[in-house]
Protein backbone atom coordinates (compact mmCIF):
# COMPACT_ATOMS: atom_id res chain seq x y z
CA UNK A 1 0.00 0.00 0.00
CA UNK A 2 1.59 3.26 -0.76
CA UNK A 3 2.44 5.49 1.70
CA UNK A 4 3.62 9.40 1.01
CA UNK A 5 6.47 9.88 2.94
CA UNK A 6 4.67 13.43 4.60
CA UNK A 7 2.16 10.63 6.16
CA UNK A 8 4.92 8.44 6.97
CA UNK A 9 6.40 11.49 9.32
CA UNK A 10 2.58 12.52 10.34
CA UNK A 11 2.33 9.00 11.48
CA UNK A 12 5.93 8.64 12.97
CA UNK A 13 5.00 12.09 15.06
CA UNK A 14 1.13 10.28 15.71
CA UNK A 15 3.76 7.47 17.48
CA UNK A 16 6.06 9.04 19.19
CA UNK A 17 3.33 11.09 20.90
CA UNK A 18 1.32 8.41 21.19
CA UNK A 19 4.45 7.08 22.87
CA UNK A 20 5.40 10.17 24.96
CA UNK A 21 1.56 9.39 25.84
CA UNK A 22 1.62 5.82 26.75
CA UNK A 23 5.16 6.13 28.34
CA UNK A 24 4.52 7.55 32.02
CA UNK A 25 2.15 4.89 32.75
CA UNK A 26 4.48 2.53 31.95
CA UNK A 27 7.03 3.96 33.62
CA UNK A 28 4.85 4.31 36.44
CA UNK A 29 4.09 0.84 36.51
CA UNK A 30 7.99 0.54 36.78
CA UNK A 31 7.67 2.29 40.39
CA UNK A 32 10.30 4.62 40.25
CA UNK A 33 9.83 8.26 41.98
CA UNK A 34 8.11 10.60 40.47
CA UNK A 35 10.71 12.50 39.17
CA UNK A 36 12.40 9.52 38.38
CA UNK A 37 9.36 8.43 36.58
CA UNK A 38 9.34 12.08 34.65
CA UNK A 39 12.89 11.42 33.47
CA UNK A 40 12.65 7.76 32.30
CA UNK A 41 9.28 8.65 30.23
CA UNK A 42 10.66 11.33 28.82
CA UNK A 43 13.59 9.11 28.21
CA UNK A 44 11.46 5.80 26.92
CA UNK A 45 9.66 8.80 25.17
CA UNK A 46 12.98 10.10 23.49
CA UNK A 47 13.77 6.43 22.61
CA UNK A 48 10.79 5.34 21.64
CA UNK A 49 11.01 8.29 19.40
CA UNK A 50 14.29 7.79 18.57
CA UNK A 51 13.58 4.30 17.64
CA UNK A 52 10.88 4.67 15.41
CA UNK A 53 12.27 7.90 13.97
CA UNK A 54 15.73 5.62 12.77
CA UNK A 55 13.41 2.77 11.71
CA UNK A 56 11.13 4.82 9.64
CA UNK A 57 13.86 7.34 8.25
CA UNK A 58 16.16 4.44 7.25
CA UNK A 59 14.89 3.11 4.38
CA UNK A 60 13.97 6.73 3.32
CA UNK A 61 17.46 8.05 4.26
CA UNK A 62 18.52 4.38 2.32
CA UNK A 63 16.64 5.13 -0.79
CA UNK A 64 17.26 8.61 -0.69
CA UNK A 65 21.14 7.25 -0.94
CA UNK A 66 20.65 5.35 -3.54
CA UNK A 67 18.83 7.65 -5.45
CA UNK A 68 21.48 10.18 -5.08
CA UNK A 69 24.28 8.25 -5.63
CA UNK A 70 22.14 6.69 -9.26
CA UNK A 71 21.65 10.50 -9.78
CA UNK A 72 25.32 11.22 -9.27
CA UNK A 73 26.26 7.81 -11.47
CA UNK A 74 23.91 8.99 -14.08
CA UNK A 75 25.13 13.00 -13.81
CA UNK A 76 28.65 11.02 -14.93
CA UNK A 77 27.13 9.68 -18.00
CA UNK A 78 26.33 6.08 -16.68
CA UNK A 79 23.06 5.04 -17.54
CA UNK A 80 23.75 1.31 -17.34
CA UNK A 81 22.68 0.56 -13.62
CA UNK A 82 18.95 0.97 -12.95
CA UNK A 83 17.99 1.33 -9.34
CA UNK A 84 16.90 -1.24 -7.36
CA UNK A 85 15.03 -0.32 -4.18
CA UNK A 86 13.29 -3.50 -2.19
CA UNK A 87 10.12 -2.85 -2.26
CA UNK A 88 8.81 -1.44 1.31
CA UNK A 89 5.27 -2.40 2.58
CA UNK A 90 4.69 1.16 1.96
CA UNK A 91 6.33 2.55 -0.56
CA UNK A 92 6.64 6.03 -0.68
CA UNK A 93 7.70 9.09 -3.38
CA UNK A 94 11.37 7.65 -2.98
CA UNK A 95 10.00 4.30 -4.91
CA UNK A 96 7.89 6.44 -7.19
CA UNK A 97 11.55 8.77 -7.76
CA UNK A 98 13.82 5.36 -8.24
CA UNK A 99 11.12 4.49 -10.60
CA UNK A 100 10.90 7.79 -12.36
CA UNK A 101 14.69 7.79 -12.51
CA UNK A 102 14.72 4.41 -13.68
CA UNK A 103 12.24 5.37 -16.78
CA UNK A 104 14.69 8.59 -16.96
CA UNK A 105 17.26 6.78 -17.65
CA UNK A 106 16.15 4.02 -19.84
CA UNK A 107 14.28 7.14 -21.66
CA UNK A 108 18.08 8.44 -21.37
CA UNK A 109 19.29 5.58 -22.86
CA UNK A 110 17.15 5.17 -25.51
CA UNK A 111 17.67 8.54 -26.18
CA UNK A 112 21.72 8.45 -26.13
CA UNK A 113 21.48 5.24 -28.00
CA UNK A 114 19.48 7.11 -30.85
CA UNK A 115 21.98 10.16 -30.58
CA UNK A 116 24.62 7.60 -30.83
CA UNK A 117 23.84 5.91 -33.95
CA UNK A 118 22.57 8.97 -35.29
CA UNK A 119 25.80 10.35 -34.59
CA UNK A 120 28.11 7.76 -35.94
CA UNK A 121 25.20 7.66 -39.09
CA UNK A 122 25.75 11.31 -39.04
CA UNK A 123 29.46 10.92 -38.66
CA UNK A 124 29.55 8.00 -41.80
CA UNK A 125 27.08 10.15 -43.81
CA UNK A 126 29.34 13.39 -43.25
CA UNK A 127 32.41 11.29 -44.20
CA UNK A 128 30.56 9.55 -47.20
CA UNK A 129 29.17 13.74 -48.04
CA UNK A 130 32.90 14.56 -47.35
CA UNK A 131 33.93 11.75 -49.92
CA UNK A 132 31.09 12.21 -52.50
CA UNK A 133 32.05 15.95 -52.27
CA UNK A 134 35.43 15.50 -52.55
CA UNK A 135 34.73 13.24 -55.24
CA UNK A 136 32.27 15.34 -57.00
CA UNK A 137 34.92 18.48 -56.52
CA UNK A 138 37.10 16.27 -57.91
CA UNK A 139 34.31 15.65 -60.74
CA UNK A 140 33.12 19.17 -60.94
CA UNK A 141 37.02 20.37 -61.57
CA UNK A 142 37.24 17.98 -64.03
CA UNK A 143 34.20 18.87 -65.72
CA UNK A 144 35.27 22.20 -65.38
CA UNK A 145 38.51 21.64 -67.11
CA UNK A 146 36.33 19.47 -69.98
CA UNK A 147 34.25 22.62 -69.97
CA UNK A 148 36.78 24.59 -69.74
CA UNK A 149 38.57 22.63 -73.04
CA UNK A 150 35.37 22.28 -74.22
CA UNK A 151 35.39 26.51 -74.03
CA UNK A 152 38.84 26.55 -75.98
CA UNK A 153 37.11 24.17 -78.03
CA UNK A 154 34.46 25.85 -78.88
CA UNK A 155 36.43 28.90 -79.47
CA UNK A 156 38.74 27.25 -82.02
CA UNK A 157 35.67 25.53 -83.59
CA UNK A 158 33.71 29.02 -83.37
CA UNK A 159 37.44 30.27 -84.98
CA UNK A 160 37.62 27.44 -87.23
CA UNK A 161 33.94 27.60 -88.44
CA UNK A 162 34.83 31.06 -89.18
CA UNK A 163 37.75 29.94 -91.27
CA UNK A 164 35.55 27.26 -92.68
CA UNK A 165 32.85 29.76 -93.34
CA UNK A 166 35.37 31.74 -95.49
CA UNK A 167 36.34 29.48 -97.02
CA UNK A 168 33.14 27.73 -97.81
CA UNK A 169 32.54 31.19 -99.31
CA UNK A 170 34.94 31.28 -101.51
CA UNK A 171 34.17 27.69 -102.91
CA UNK A 172 30.93 28.72 -103.18
CA UNK A 173 32.33 31.90 -105.53
CA UNK A 174 34.31 29.23 -107.07
CA UNK A 175 31.66 26.61 -107.55
CA UNK A 176 29.96 29.73 -109.01
CA UNK A 177 32.92 30.70 -111.57
CA UNK A 178 32.94 26.49 -112.48
CA UNK A 179 29.25 26.70 -113.16
CA UNK A 180 29.39 29.82 -115.09
CA UNK A 181 32.72 28.07 -116.39
CA UNK A 182 30.60 25.09 -117.40
CA UNK A 183 27.89 27.09 -119.02
CA UNK A 184 30.61 28.19 -121.41
CA UNK A 185 31.65 24.77 -121.80
CA UNK A 186 28.84 23.69 -122.75
CA UNK A 187 28.41 26.24 -125.12
CA UNK A 188 31.78 25.81 -126.51
CA UNK A 189 31.17 22.01 -126.79
CA UNK A 190 27.80 23.03 -128.46
CA UNK A 191 29.81 25.11 -130.78
CA UNK A 192 32.83 22.64 -130.95
CA UNK A 193 29.76 20.12 -132.05
CA UNK A 194 28.41 22.76 -134.64
CA UNK A 195 31.91 22.87 -136.44
CA UNK A 196 32.57 19.63 -136.08
CA UNK A 197 29.78 19.15 -137.88
CA UNK A 198 30.72 21.46 -140.45
CA UNK A 199 34.10 20.07 -140.40
CA UNK A 200 32.79 16.45 -140.96
CA UNK A 201 30.71 17.61 -144.02
CA UNK A 202 33.68 19.86 -145.07
CA UNK A 203 36.08 16.53 -145.19
CA UNK A 204 33.31 14.44 -147.32
CA UNK A 205 32.64 17.49 -149.78
CA UNK A 206 36.71 17.21 -149.48
CA UNK A 207 36.60 13.63 -150.00
CA UNK A 208 34.40 13.44 -152.81
CA UNK A 209 36.53 16.70 -154.55
CA UNK A 210 39.76 15.01 -153.93
CA UNK A 211 38.18 11.30 -155.81
CA UNK A 212 37.11 13.50 -158.24
CA UNK A 213 40.54 15.44 -158.24
CA UNK A 214 42.07 11.66 -158.40
CA UNK A 215 39.94 10.57 -161.27
CA UNK A 216 41.37 14.13 -163.15
CA UNK A 217 44.87 13.01 -162.40
CA UNK A 218 44.21 9.83 -163.64
CA UNK A 219 42.52 11.27 -166.92
CA UNK A 220 45.35 13.65 -166.97
CA UNK A 221 47.82 11.40 -166.55
CA UNK A 222 46.28 8.91 -170.08
CA UNK A 223 46.54 12.48 -172.15
CA UNK A 224 50.00 12.64 -170.97
CA UNK A 225 50.57 9.42 -171.94
CA UNK A 226 48.87 9.86 -175.37
CA UNK A 227 50.68 13.31 -175.24
CA UNK A 228 53.76 11.60 -174.59
CA UNK A 229 53.13 9.18 -177.56
CA UNK A 230 53.12 12.25 -180.08
CA UNK A 231 55.72 13.74 -178.45
CA UNK A 232 57.49 10.86 -179.18
CA UNK A 233 56.10 10.79 -183.30
CA UNK A 234 57.07 14.44 -182.90
CA UNK A 235 60.69 13.29 -181.95
CA UNK A 236 60.76 10.93 -184.31
CA UNK A 237 59.92 13.21 -187.16
CA UNK A 238 62.80 15.59 -185.82
CA UNK A 239 65.09 12.65 -185.90
CA UNK A 240 63.77 12.39 -189.40
CA UNK A 241 63.97 16.13 -189.97
CA UNK A 242 67.30 15.95 -188.40
CA UNK A 243 68.53 12.93 -190.66
CA UNK A 244 67.46 14.63 -193.73
CA UNK A 245 69.41 17.80 -192.12
CA UNK A 246 72.27 15.98 -192.20
CA UNK A 247 71.65 14.16 -195.21
CA UNK A 248 71.14 17.55 -197.47
CA UNK A 249 74.79 19.03 -195.37
CA UNK A 250 76.22 15.66 -196.62
CA UNK A 251 74.98 16.61 -200.27
CA UNK A 252 75.74 20.18 -199.68
CA UNK A 253 79.29 19.33 -198.70
CA UNK A 254 79.59 17.10 -201.67
CA UNK A 255 78.13 19.50 -204.20
CA UNK A 256 80.40 22.28 -202.71
CA UNK A 257 83.42 19.66 -203.29
CA UNK A 258 82.14 18.63 -206.80
CA UNK A 259 81.85 22.58 -207.05
CA UNK A 260 85.25 23.14 -206.07
CA UNK A 261 86.62 20.85 -208.00
CA UNK A 262 84.96 21.98 -210.88
CA UNK A 263 87.08 25.19 -210.89
CA UNK A 264 85.44 28.20 -212.41
CA UNK A 265 82.53 26.66 -213.37
CA UNK A 266 81.33 25.49 -210.82
CA UNK A 267 80.91 28.79 -208.46
CA UNK A 268 77.59 29.18 -209.21
CA UNK A 269 76.84 25.41 -207.97
CA UNK A 270 79.44 25.70 -205.06
CA UNK A 271 77.60 29.22 -203.65
CA UNK A 272 74.18 27.29 -204.23
CA UNK A 273 75.41 24.25 -202.49
CA UNK A 274 76.92 26.26 -199.67
CA UNK A 275 73.57 28.05 -199.45
CA UNK A 276 72.32 24.76 -199.38
CA UNK A 277 74.47 23.61 -196.64
CA UNK A 278 73.59 26.61 -194.81
CA UNK A 279 69.96 25.74 -194.94
CA UNK A 280 70.36 22.09 -193.91
CA UNK A 281 72.83 23.26 -191.34
CA UNK A 282 70.12 25.64 -189.82
CA UNK A 283 67.18 22.52 -190.47
CA UNK A 284 69.60 20.26 -188.74
CA UNK A 285 70.16 23.02 -186.03
CA UNK A 286 66.46 23.24 -185.76
CA UNK A 287 66.10 19.87 -185.68
CA UNK A 288 68.29 19.28 -182.93
CA UNK A 289 66.94 22.20 -181.09
CA UNK A 290 63.46 20.06 -181.61
CA UNK A 291 65.07 16.95 -180.46
CA UNK A 292 66.64 18.30 -177.64
CA UNK A 293 63.46 20.41 -176.67
CA UNK A 294 62.05 16.82 -177.02
CA UNK A 295 64.25 15.26 -175.12
CA UNK A 296 63.96 17.96 -172.21
CA UNK A 297 60.28 17.12 -172.40
CA UNK A 298 60.78 13.50 -172.48
CA UNK A 299 62.90 13.91 -169.63
CA UNK A 300 60.32 16.47 -167.96
CA UNK A 301 57.48 14.04 -169.35
CA UNK A 302 59.49 11.25 -167.60
CA UNK A 303 59.77 13.71 -164.17
CA UNK A 304 56.20 14.65 -164.48
CA UNK A 305 54.86 10.81 -165.13
CA UNK A 306 57.12 10.07 -162.17
CA UNK A 307 55.73 13.08 -159.96
CA UNK A 308 51.92 12.27 -161.61
CA UNK A 309 52.36 8.62 -160.07
CA UNK A 310 53.98 9.98 -156.66
CA UNK A 311 51.18 12.43 -156.73
CA UNK A 312 49.01 9.50 -157.35
CA UNK A 313 50.10 7.41 -154.74
CA UNK A 314 50.04 10.37 -152.50
CA UNK A 315 46.70 10.97 -153.44
CA UNK A 316 45.34 7.24 -152.48
CA UNK A 317 47.11 7.37 -149.41
CA UNK A 318 45.61 11.09 -149.13
CA UNK A 319 42.39 9.52 -149.94
CA UNK A 320 42.67 6.56 -147.35
CA UNK A 321 43.71 9.44 -144.98
CA UNK A 322 40.42 11.51 -145.80
CA UNK A 323 38.58 8.26 -145.15
CA UNK A 324 40.54 7.78 -141.69
CA UNK A 325 40.09 11.90 -141.42
CA UNK A 326 36.01 11.38 -142.19
CA UNK A 327 35.38 8.79 -139.74
CA UNK A 328 37.87 10.76 -137.28
CA UNK A 329 35.65 13.56 -138.14
CA UNK A 330 33.03 11.23 -137.45
CA UNK A 331 33.82 9.98 -134.35
CA UNK A 332 34.94 13.37 -133.13
CA UNK A 333 31.39 14.36 -133.76
CA UNK A 334 30.22 11.65 -131.82
CA UNK A 335 33.01 12.41 -128.64
CA UNK A 336 31.85 16.25 -128.74
CA UNK A 337 28.45 15.46 -129.03
CA UNK A 338 29.07 13.52 -126.02
CA UNK A 339 31.38 15.79 -124.87
CA UNK A 340 28.12 18.59 -125.37
CA UNK A 341 26.07 16.03 -123.20
CA UNK A 342 28.65 16.21 -120.35
CA UNK A 343 29.28 19.42 -120.47
CA UNK A 344 25.44 20.77 -120.04
CA UNK A 345 25.21 17.46 -117.67
CA UNK A 346 28.44 19.37 -115.50
CA UNK A 347 26.72 22.97 -116.14
CA UNK A 348 23.60 20.83 -114.52
CA UNK A 349 25.19 19.60 -112.03
CA UNK A 350 27.66 23.09 -111.28
CA UNK A 351 23.67 24.82 -111.35
CA UNK A 352 22.75 22.33 -108.06
CA UNK A 353 26.34 22.65 -106.87
CA UNK A 354 25.81 26.26 -106.66
CA UNK A 355 23.11 26.23 -105.03
CA UNK A 356 24.11 23.49 -102.76
CA UNK A 357 27.08 25.66 -101.95
CA UNK A 358 24.29 28.68 -101.43
CA UNK A 359 22.77 26.92 -98.90
CA UNK A 360 26.01 25.32 -97.73
CA UNK A 361 26.79 29.06 -97.07
CA UNK A 362 23.59 29.51 -95.41
CA UNK A 363 24.28 26.07 -93.14
CA UNK A 364 27.72 27.43 -92.19
CA UNK A 365 26.80 30.67 -91.40
CA UNK A 366 24.64 29.27 -88.98
CA UNK A 367 26.94 26.45 -87.68
CA UNK A 368 29.11 29.73 -86.80
CA UNK A 369 26.40 31.17 -85.45
CA UNK A 370 25.82 28.32 -83.54
CA UNK A 371 29.29 27.77 -82.37
CA UNK A 372 29.90 31.03 -81.37
CA UNK A 373 26.14 31.11 -78.99
CA UNK A 374 28.08 27.77 -78.33
CA UNK A 375 31.37 29.35 -77.50
CA UNK A 376 29.57 32.18 -75.32
CA UNK A 377 27.51 29.09 -73.09
CA UNK A 378 30.50 27.38 -72.78
CA UNK A 379 31.99 30.30 -71.00
CA UNK A 380 28.68 30.89 -69.27
CA UNK A 381 28.96 27.05 -68.23
CA UNK A 382 32.68 27.51 -67.76
CA UNK A 383 31.83 30.14 -65.30
CA UNK A 384 28.84 27.97 -63.67
CA UNK A 385 31.35 25.61 -63.11
CA UNK A 386 33.93 27.47 -61.45
CA UNK A 387 30.99 28.45 -59.12
CA UNK A 388 29.80 25.14 -58.45
CA UNK A 389 33.57 24.20 -58.25
CA UNK A 390 33.89 27.07 -55.05
CA UNK A 391 30.31 26.23 -53.89
CA UNK A 392 31.88 22.21 -54.15
CA UNK A 393 34.56 23.65 -52.54
CA UNK A 394 32.54 25.16 -49.46
CA UNK A 395 29.95 21.93 -49.84
CA UNK A 396 33.01 19.75 -48.70
CA UNK A 397 34.39 22.64 -46.04
CA UNK A 398 30.59 22.38 -44.47
CA UNK A 399 30.70 18.29 -44.48
CA UNK A 400 33.89 18.21 -42.68
CA UNK A 401 32.75 20.91 -40.52
CA UNK A 402 29.57 18.83 -40.07
CA UNK A 403 31.48 15.07 -39.97
CA UNK A 404 33.64 17.39 -37.29
CA UNK A 405 30.34 17.89 -35.59
CA UNK A 406 29.20 14.46 -35.80
CA UNK A 407 32.72 13.32 -34.54
CA UNK A 408 31.98 15.35 -31.28
CA UNK A 409 28.32 14.79 -30.88
CA UNK A 410 29.49 11.15 -30.82
CA UNK A 411 32.79 12.11 -28.09
CA UNK A 412 29.76 13.88 -26.31
CA UNK A 413 27.55 11.24 -26.82
CA UNK A 414 30.21 8.36 -25.75
CA UNK A 415 30.38 9.68 -22.46
CA UNK A 416 27.08 8.17 -21.69
CA UNK A 417 27.27 4.37 -20.86
CA UNK A 418 24.04 2.23 -22.01
CA UNK A 419 25.55 -0.99 -21.89
CA UNK A 420 27.02 -3.20 -24.86
CA UNK A 421 23.28 -5.32 -25.36
CA UNK A 422 21.88 -1.67 -25.54
CA UNK A 423 24.70 -0.49 -28.18
CA UNK A 424 24.57 -3.74 -29.90
CA UNK A 425 20.60 -2.92 -29.94
CA UNK A 426 20.92 -0.05 -31.26
CA UNK B 1 95.79 30.10 -199.52
CA UNK B 2 94.27 33.62 -200.75
CA UNK B 3 93.76 33.73 -204.47
CA UNK B 4 89.89 33.13 -204.17
CA UNK B 5 89.56 29.78 -205.71
CA UNK B 6 91.22 27.96 -203.04
CA UNK B 7 88.05 26.37 -200.59
CA UNK B 8 88.74 24.03 -197.15
CA UNK B 9 86.63 21.16 -196.15
CA UNK B 10 86.88 21.97 -192.10
CA UNK B 11 86.23 19.02 -189.80
CA UNK B 12 86.79 18.01 -185.80
CA UNK B 13 88.62 15.72 -183.92
CA UNK B 14 88.33 15.14 -180.52
CA UNK B 15 87.14 18.27 -180.16
CA UNK B 16 89.92 20.41 -182.13
CA UNK B 17 89.30 21.78 -185.63
CA UNK B 18 91.19 20.49 -189.03
CA UNK B 19 91.36 21.13 -192.65
CA UNK B 20 91.88 19.83 -195.51
CA UNK B 21 91.93 21.46 -198.68
CA UNK B 22 89.02 20.78 -200.90
CA UNK B 23 90.92 19.60 -204.08
CA UNK B 24 91.96 16.63 -201.64
CA UNK B 25 88.62 15.56 -200.61
CA UNK B 26 86.50 13.57 -203.39
CA UNK B 27 83.30 13.04 -201.39
CA UNK B 28 81.91 12.98 -197.37
CA UNK B 29 79.78 10.29 -196.67
CA UNK B 30 78.19 8.24 -193.56
CA UNK B 31 80.28 5.75 -192.49
CA UNK B 32 79.52 2.73 -194.53
CA UNK B 33 79.27 -1.48 -193.40
CA UNK B 34 82.86 -1.74 -192.69
CA UNK B 35 85.41 -5.33 -192.87
CA UNK B 36 87.85 -5.48 -190.47
CA UNK B 37 91.56 -6.66 -191.11
CA UNK B 38 92.86 -9.10 -188.95
CA UNK B 39 95.57 -8.46 -187.21
CA UNK B 40 95.75 -4.20 -188.23
CA UNK B 41 96.15 -1.17 -186.29
CA UNK B 42 93.67 -0.31 -184.02
CA UNK B 43 93.44 2.88 -185.95
CA UNK B 44 92.60 1.27 -189.19
CA UNK B 45 89.08 -0.11 -188.52
CA UNK B 46 88.64 -1.91 -191.60
CA UNK B 47 87.55 -1.82 -195.10
CA UNK B 48 84.85 -0.65 -196.92
CA UNK B 49 82.92 0.01 -200.41
CA UNK B 50 83.34 2.47 -201.83
CA UNK B 51 81.50 2.89 -205.64
CA UNK B 52 82.97 -0.72 -206.29
CA UNK B 53 86.14 -0.19 -204.90
CA UNK B 54 87.67 -1.28 -201.67
CA UNK B 55 89.16 1.20 -199.84
CA UNK B 56 90.74 1.49 -196.74
CA UNK B 57 89.21 3.71 -193.82
CA UNK B 58 91.37 5.41 -191.60
CA UNK B 59 90.58 6.73 -187.76
CA UNK B 60 92.23 9.69 -187.84
CA UNK B 61 91.79 10.18 -184.22
CA UNK B 62 93.32 7.19 -183.52
CA UNK B 63 95.60 7.56 -185.74
CA UNK B 64 96.65 11.17 -184.56
CA UNK B 65 95.95 11.87 -181.31
CA UNK B 66 96.14 8.15 -180.50
CA UNK B 67 91.72 8.24 -179.12
CA UNK B 68 89.54 5.86 -180.70
CA UNK B 69 86.95 7.71 -183.40
CA UNK B 70 83.97 9.01 -182.98
CA UNK B 71 81.49 6.41 -183.53
CA UNK B 72 79.08 8.87 -184.98
CA UNK B 73 81.83 9.97 -187.21
CA UNK B 74 81.63 10.68 -191.02
CA UNK B 75 84.40 9.72 -193.81
CA UNK B 76 86.06 11.71 -195.84
CA UNK B 77 86.80 9.90 -199.27
CA UNK B 78 90.12 11.19 -200.27
CA UNK B 79 91.13 11.81 -203.87
CA UNK B 80 92.10 8.64 -205.54
CA UNK B 81 94.74 10.58 -207.59
CA UNK B 82 96.10 11.02 -203.81
CA UNK B 83 95.49 7.66 -202.49
CA UNK B 84 92.28 5.16 -202.17
CA UNK B 85 91.88 6.27 -198.32
CA UNK B 86 88.85 7.34 -196.20
CA UNK B 87 89.87 9.54 -193.30
CA UNK B 88 87.36 8.86 -190.37
CA UNK B 89 86.75 11.79 -188.59
CA UNK B 90 84.19 12.99 -185.85
CA UNK B 91 82.04 15.36 -187.64
CA UNK B 92 82.52 17.56 -191.05
CA UNK B 93 81.30 21.26 -190.65
CA UNK B 94 81.26 22.91 -193.64
CA UNK B 95 83.57 23.97 -196.62
CA UNK B 96 84.95 27.25 -196.20
CA UNK B 97 86.81 29.55 -198.46
CA UNK B 98 90.29 30.44 -197.98
CA UNK B 99 89.26 33.58 -197.51
CA UNK B 100 87.87 32.97 -193.86
CA UNK B 101 91.26 32.22 -193.43
CA UNK B 102 92.40 35.42 -190.44
CA UNK B 103 95.64 34.43 -189.73
CA UNK B 104 98.11 31.57 -190.54
CA UNK B 105 101.66 29.88 -188.98
CA UNK B 106 103.87 27.18 -189.43
CA UNK B 107 103.44 24.65 -186.82
CA UNK B 108 106.13 21.52 -186.02
CA UNK B 109 103.42 19.19 -185.55
CA UNK B 110 103.32 16.05 -187.28
CA UNK B 111 101.54 15.99 -190.25
CA UNK B 112 100.19 19.21 -189.78
CA UNK B 113 100.81 21.82 -192.73
CA UNK B 114 99.70 25.02 -191.23
CA UNK B 115 97.96 26.70 -188.41
CA UNK B 116 95.50 28.62 -189.49
CA UNK B 117 93.35 31.19 -187.88
CA UNK B 118 89.42 30.77 -188.70
CA UNK B 119 86.76 32.98 -186.77
CA UNK B 120 89.42 33.28 -183.98
CA UNK B 121 89.87 29.37 -183.90
CA UNK B 122 92.55 27.54 -184.20
CA UNK B 123 92.43 25.06 -187.16
CA UNK B 124 94.97 22.40 -188.41
CA UNK B 125 95.81 22.10 -192.05
CA UNK B 126 96.68 18.77 -192.70
CA UNK B 127 99.54 17.51 -194.56
CA UNK B 128 97.85 15.28 -197.03
CA UNK B 129 100.81 13.92 -198.71
CA UNK B 130 102.75 13.40 -195.85
CA UNK B 131 99.53 11.80 -194.03
CA UNK B 132 99.08 9.80 -196.97
CA UNK B 133 102.69 8.51 -197.37
CA UNK B 134 102.88 7.67 -193.59
CA UNK B 135 99.67 5.82 -194.26
CA UNK B 136 100.72 3.92 -196.88
CA UNK B 137 103.67 2.72 -195.33
CA UNK B 138 101.66 1.57 -192.95
CA UNK B 139 99.60 0.31 -195.02
CA UNK B 140 102.42 -1.94 -197.47
CA UNK B 141 103.92 -3.00 -193.51
CA UNK B 142 100.68 -4.87 -193.32
CA UNK B 143 100.73 -5.86 -196.36
CA UNK B 144 104.06 -7.72 -196.17
CA UNK B 145 103.35 -9.00 -193.08
CA UNK B 146 100.13 -10.98 -194.52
Amino acid sequence: MHMPIGYKFILGFAVVIAAVGFAPDLVKHLGYSVEMTTVLTYLVAMTIGLILGWLFSRRFTNNISILTDSAETISQGDLTKNIEIKSPMFPDETCDLAGSINKMQENLRELVGHLNSTSTKVSESASMLSSSVLEINASTEEVAQAIEQISRGAENQAEMVGKSSKTIHEMAIAVELVAKRAKEAAKAARETSETAKKGGNLANDSLERLKSFLDMVELTGRQFTEFNAKVQQVGKIADFIGEIARQTNLLALNASIEAARAGEYGKGFAVVAEEVRKLADGTGKSAADIIELINQLKEQSVRLKETIANSSNEITISKRNLDVTADSFHEIINTVMESERKSNSIADLSQMQTDGAAKMVHAIDEIAKVAEDNAASTEEVSAATEEQSAAMQDMVQASKELAKLADELMRIVERFKIGENRDMAE
Amino acid sequence: MKDGTDRLILFFLQGDGYALRIEDVVEVMEPPPLYPIPRAPCYFPGIMNFHGSLVPVIDLAAFLVGTSFYPQGQLLALDSRIANIALWVDSVESVRPAEVVMDERESDEDFVEKMLIISEQEVKLLSVGKLVDRIEEILMGIGSFT
